[in-house]
């Protein structure tokens, strides 16, 4: 049910470092109850325009700190709270083109006591504010 | 018996930040569905599992101010923190007992316990139990019962370790006689038609283990062409709505140590269709239960935020729990 947070609305943006635009990014929230461990928070799978993108030009960020999901998986420290916003960087040079995309965000999340991966996808059309 | 909330049931709420622990422990109590509060820990405490000595004045405050009394913390063992092994015994253990010291320090008296604490693990924290004297009440949801194979162990070891702070909590979700109409609308909408909800319902009041029951109908569904997001979505059915008989309950009765009053949504008598409350009610009543009922709304799983005030339908639970208890009293 809590599907529509994965891709936080109207918070699709790209993103700059030193006067070129790396990637884009948008908020996230967790799809489960509570909160859980970075490490139990698996590689989110983003698929842009219906290609894949990989796991490596993803980055994930909570207040002033950014972790790849390699770091995340050895995070046995810092939490994701249910009432926290997160973000994810895609890593993608040029960032988003002007004009409509499609944008596909499944989190994945290793709920202890599930014999299985939890997935909740989402699904929108996406543009960078003008 | 008693009634109070869990803080679970406002899940939603949580979501869209409408209360924080303070506005939301003032509308429990403001709206009378109280004097009992339980929580998850992992919910409620952004902190979990460690609290500050700020946190436990602040929470003894709250408390005090709005009249409540802390009745149960959820624990949750997260076995599965890395991605290369499941976490060892005496790892579990380490994390429960984090756990208990908390809910110690924070006054409660019950700390519910899941399946996945093994036998050993139980052992191994059952003596800081009795030293916090806090009772481990293992809860019994679906698609486990207080009879299902992995219960009978759990009964059995509690048994061989034989210490007063072993205990179970009941939740109703184990012992269903419907699947909610609010989760039979949301498998429609996913494009499940009339003819396999029909079939799903048949399923699931068939016989076999859950996921049996579930096999046939998504192995069927497959072969017919439906969606499979509808079909996944149908696992719930079987693993969340359990079909143990309300009967199974006086097994453990004299082992319940706090109870879940699970709803999912009333209808327009204020009755659950998907729970027999006349009969679960009756039952604890007649068992002498006389311990807290925590109301456990969980309609969240297919009504999400902003679709009814969650604790609304938490009052209309106690409001039918009372009327039973009040038609009993008046025989």
């Amino acid at each position: 049910m809590f599907d529509t947070y994965i891709i936080g609305e109207g918070t699709i943006r790209n993103v700059e470092s030193d006067g070129a635009v790396t990637g884009f990014a948008f908020d996230t929230r967790i799809t489960y109850y509570r909160g859980l461990g970075l490490s139990m928070v698996e590689p989110f799978e983003v698929v842009l325009d219906g290609v894949a993108i990989p796991v490596e030009n993803l980055r994930f960020t909570l207040g002033d700190r950014t972790w790849t999901f390699a770091e995340m998986a050895q995070e046995f420290d810092a939490r994701w709270e249910l009432t926290e916003t997160a973000v994810l960087t895609v890593l993608l040079p040029g960032g988003l083109t002007a004009g409509e995309h499609e944008l596909q965000v499944t989190e994945v999340l290793r709920v202890s006591y599930l014999p299985f991966l939890s997935r909740t996808q989402t699904r929108r059309r996406v543009a960078i504010a003008a | 018996m008693k009634t109070g909330i869990t803080l679970y049931s406002a899940t939603n709420e949580w979501v869209t930040r409408r209360y924080d622990l303070e506005s939301l422990l003032a509308a429990v109590a403001e709206r009378g569905i109280g004097p009992g509060v339980e929580i998850v820990g992992f919910q409620s405490i952004p902190t979990f599992p460690d609290v500050s000595e700020d946190f436990v004045r602040d929470w003894d405050r709250l408390l005090t101010k709005y009249d409540l009394v802390p009745t149960c913390l959820g624990s949750n063992i997260d076995v599965a923190q890395r991605t290369d092994r499941l976490l060892s015994d005496d790892e579990m253990m380490a994390s429960l007992e984090r756990q208990l010291d908390t809910a110690h320090r924070l006054g409660f008296g019950v700390v519910r316990i899941q399946i996945g604490a093994n036998e050993r693990v139980i052992e191994k924290v059952t003596p800081t139990a009795e030293k916090r004297d806090i009772k481990l009440g293992m809860e019994l949801h679906a698609p486990e019962g207080a009879r299902t194979p992995a219960i009978l162990k759990v009964r059995a070891a509690y048994d061989r370790i034989g210490s007063p702070c072993l205990g179970f909590i009941p939740d109703f979700s184990a012992t269903m006689r419907a699947v909610p109409p609010g989760e039979l609308d949301q498998l429609a909408s996913l494009g499940l038609a009339q003819e396999w909800i029909d079939r799903l319902i048949a399923e699931w009041e068939g016989t076999g283990a859950p996921f049996e029951r579930f096999g046939r109908f998504a192995a069927a569904a497959a072969a017919d062409g439906v969606p499979q997001p509808a079909i996944d979505a149908a696992t719930m059915v079987f693993t969340m709505f359990g079909r143990e008989p309300v009967e199974s309950w006086r097994d453990i009765a004299d082992q319940i140590v706090h109870v879940h009053g699970k709803c999912y949504g009333f209808d327009e008598s204020g009755n659950e269709p998907s729970i027999d409350y006349p009969a679960i009610i009756n039952l604890l009543a007649d068992v002498d239960y006389r311990g807290w009922i925590s109301t456990e709304w969980e309609g969240h799983v297919f009504m999400g935020p902003g679709t009814v005030d969650s604790l609304d339908v938490v009052a209309q639970q106690q409001a039918l729990v009372n009327r039973v208890l009040g038609e009993r009293a008046s025989l």
